[in-house]
């Protein structure tokens, strides 16, 4: 009988797929379950480092598909500032599969969450995006027609995406003990007051992780039959756990749990496919360090190799490259940072040792 | 036959407002002239040039304004709280005519000529949208314009056109309209000459649809008027035949489409 090892593929051998590639050539993504046209609308949600997957396919002329872009006669750092274009809507950061279910369930008017706005500068914030308005809303009624308006572009992204791209973040949240809504700031962080009654710490698990993205993908299947959806788990570690052990095994067992829910839920469902970005950076597999010195930031080249590897995997074949328009503007950064791990990490920062 | 007089329509544009001025409409029902065109021609007025350095708007969209009643000048020595425009070493602020009176803004032509510039010659820009434009010839084998990308270019290019709207509203302007942008001339050679820009009919067509879907976006989610005559002056998406009198330009006809639904709207207000 021969043996089962004999004639594998080189990206299944060690030796081959890593130890002989040259340092920064590792490509874990060897085959992809569909291709990416240039034409296809690409959407995309969750943690921190979605921002940059956005931002990278932008730039190499993906058709990113944005359903809430914000008013067109604002200027792109007032935009960014207000979190328009950071995501396909201004849902803000999504670092768990059961925020990502909700906000579905919200769009589809299957989900109302009881939790009220909480006051903000003398007017209120969304409990639910609560950066996504720098100085907050006016009012609640304010609040409330942005959140219709924002609903709709969320169900429009879902009902007309071509290929959905969710980054797994964290495994741990907070959530309104009334009825489970998933928070993806814990109240108190500068904004929002910690109640112990009204909010309670979950670690979510493997099951529970693939249980809420079916729930999600039921619900984007309905709108959208013909929707892909590519999953990665972001390989930025945790600011900081609740559990009661060091920060690296939170950050471990957590990233670990989405790796294990992404591949379970890639194989139940053919139009899933996932994709290692987590891999790439975190692995440290082609022999470089993918983090900045604060050891959570994801490097520039890091992203780099991220997205060449995503592009070799993705890019139909035989994909023209796009027809450039004449160079754009580089638009600035915010001055505030958009993504709600960063903040919460300089909160914590400042205010963990008192 | 009894003096009388006729409603304007007031607007305020680039080299396309032209056509608008001195248009007379009749009433349907009675056959008798009830509205006119009173176009303001701020040559040359493109988004780039819609607001000045310091961000106010074009000192000539201002004078426009003036000179069509709905600002009113303000004193020397005025230190109210009124919201204010200045125009040379005055003050304006809006007139009451302001609140009710419609202002029809035509620009973005001269914009979208640099739009279409700015794509490869054999490329097709890519509609997130269905629109049949099979009646002009196919586009080049070059690669496509991705939406995205086209779509990031004219709101970039056109913001500081709404930027302006958006002051003049605060302004207290409430009934501001937009007008789509014509449909360019199918004859590239004919484009060519008069815009210096070689390009494919297909490509100008999509990037002229492109930008009305836009500008239709802009005026949902700021409130404005939107104007849109695209499929008055189209037969499956080109321009009907001597509608455009120079190959640029409305005549008679397509002035008349524009003026058909600012008069709708004007006939609405009862101030004379």
């Amino acid at each position: 009988m021969k043996f089962p090892y004999a004639g594998l593929p080189s990206f299944q051998i060690w030796a081959r797929a890593v130890a002989d590639r040259p340092e920064g050539f590792i490509d874990p993504q060897h085959a992809a379950r569909f291709t990416i046209d240039r034409n296809l609308r690409i959407s995309s949600a969750g943690s921190c480092f979605a921002q940059r997957i956005a931002e990278r396919l932008r730039d190499a002329g993906y058709n990113y598909f944005v359903t809430e872009p914000g008013p067109m006669w604002e200027t792109p750092e007032e935009l960014a500032a207000r979190s328009f274009g950071a995501y396909s809507a201004r849902f803000g950061d999504i670092y768990t599969t059961l925020q990502l279910l909700q906000l579905a369930q919200r769009a589809v008017g299957a989900f109302s969450p009881q939790e009220p706005p909480w006051p903000f500068k003398g007017g209120v914030v969304d409990p639910l995006r609560p950066r996504v308005e720098p100085q907050g809303f006016a009012s609640a009624a304010e609040l409330e027609a942005d959140r219709a308006e924002h609903l709709a572009a969320v169900r429009l992204m879902l009902a007309e995406s071509d290929v959905f791209v969710f980054t797994m973040g964290l495994t741990e949240t907070w959530c309104c003990t009334a009825d489970d809504t998933a928070l993806p700031l814990c109240p108190g962080a500068g904004i929002g007051t910690f109640d112990a009654q009204r909010y309670a710490f979950r670690n979510l698990t493997v099951d529970e992780n693939v249980r809420y993205f079916e729930a999600f993908l039921q619900i984007a299947w309905r709108l959208n039959p013909g929707l892909r959806v590519i999953l990665t788990v972001s390989p930025v570690p945790l600011a900081a756990t609740m559990e009661p052990r060091h920060v690296v095994q939170s950050t471990v067992w957590s990233k670990s749990v989405l790796r294990v829910a992404a591949e379970e839920i890639r194989r139940r469902h053919e139009a899933v496919d996932y994709f290692p970005s987590y891999e790439i950076v975190a692995g440290g597999f082609d022999g470089h360090d993918g983090f900045e010195p604060d050891r959570r930031s994801v490097s520039t080249p890091a992203v780099d190799r991220v997205m060449l590897s995503f592009f070799h995997a993705y890019a139909a074949q035989g994909q023209r490259p796009p027809a450039a328009l004449l160079p754009q503007a580089v638009v600035p950064k915010p001055e505030n940072d958009v993504c709600d791990e960063v903040y919460f990490e300089r909160f914590l920062e400042e205010n963990s040792r008192a | 036959m009894p003096l009388r007089y006729l409603r304007p329509l007031r607007a305020i544009g680039d080299s396309h407002s032209g056509p608008l001025n001195g248009l007379i409409l009749v009433d349907p029902a009675t056959g008798e002239p009830d509205t006119f065109g009173q176009a303001w021609c701020v040559q040359g007025l493109s988004t780039r040039t819609a607001l000045q350095p310091d961000g106010e708007p074009h000192t000539a969209v201002i004078a426009a304004l003036a000179g069509f009643h709905l600002l009113r000048s303000l004193s020397y020595d005025y230190t109210g709280d009124a919201v204010k425009v200045k125009l040379g070493d005055r003050h304006f602020t809006a007139s009451f005519l302001a609140k009710t009176a419609p202002v029809l803004f035509l620009a973005g032509e001269l914009d979208a000529r640099e739009i279409v510039a700015s794509i490869p010659g054999d490329a097709e820009p890519l509609l997130p949208f269905e629109a049949d434009l099979s009646a002009l010839p196919a586009t080049g084998a070059g690669a496509p314009v991705p939406a995205a990308v086209l779509q990031e270019r004219i709101v970039r290019t056109f913001r500081p056109l709404f930027s302006m709207l958006q002051k003049l509203k605060r302004l207290g302007l409430e009934r501001i309209a937009l007008a789509s942008l014509p449909p360019p001339t199918p004859d590239d050679d004919e484009y060519f000459r008069l815009t210096g820009v070689r390009c494919s009919a297909r490509s100008r067509y999509a990037v002229h649809l492109f930008i009305n879907s836009l500008l239709r976006t802009y005026c949902t989610q700021s409130d404005t008027i939107f104007i849109d005559t695209w499929a008055q002056v189209t037969d499956d998406n080109v321009v009907k035949p001597g509608y455009l009198v120079d190959g640029l330009h409305f005549g008679p006809e397509g002035a008349a489409a524009v003026l058909q639904q600012l008069r709708t709207l004007v006939l609405e207000v009862s101030v004379p």
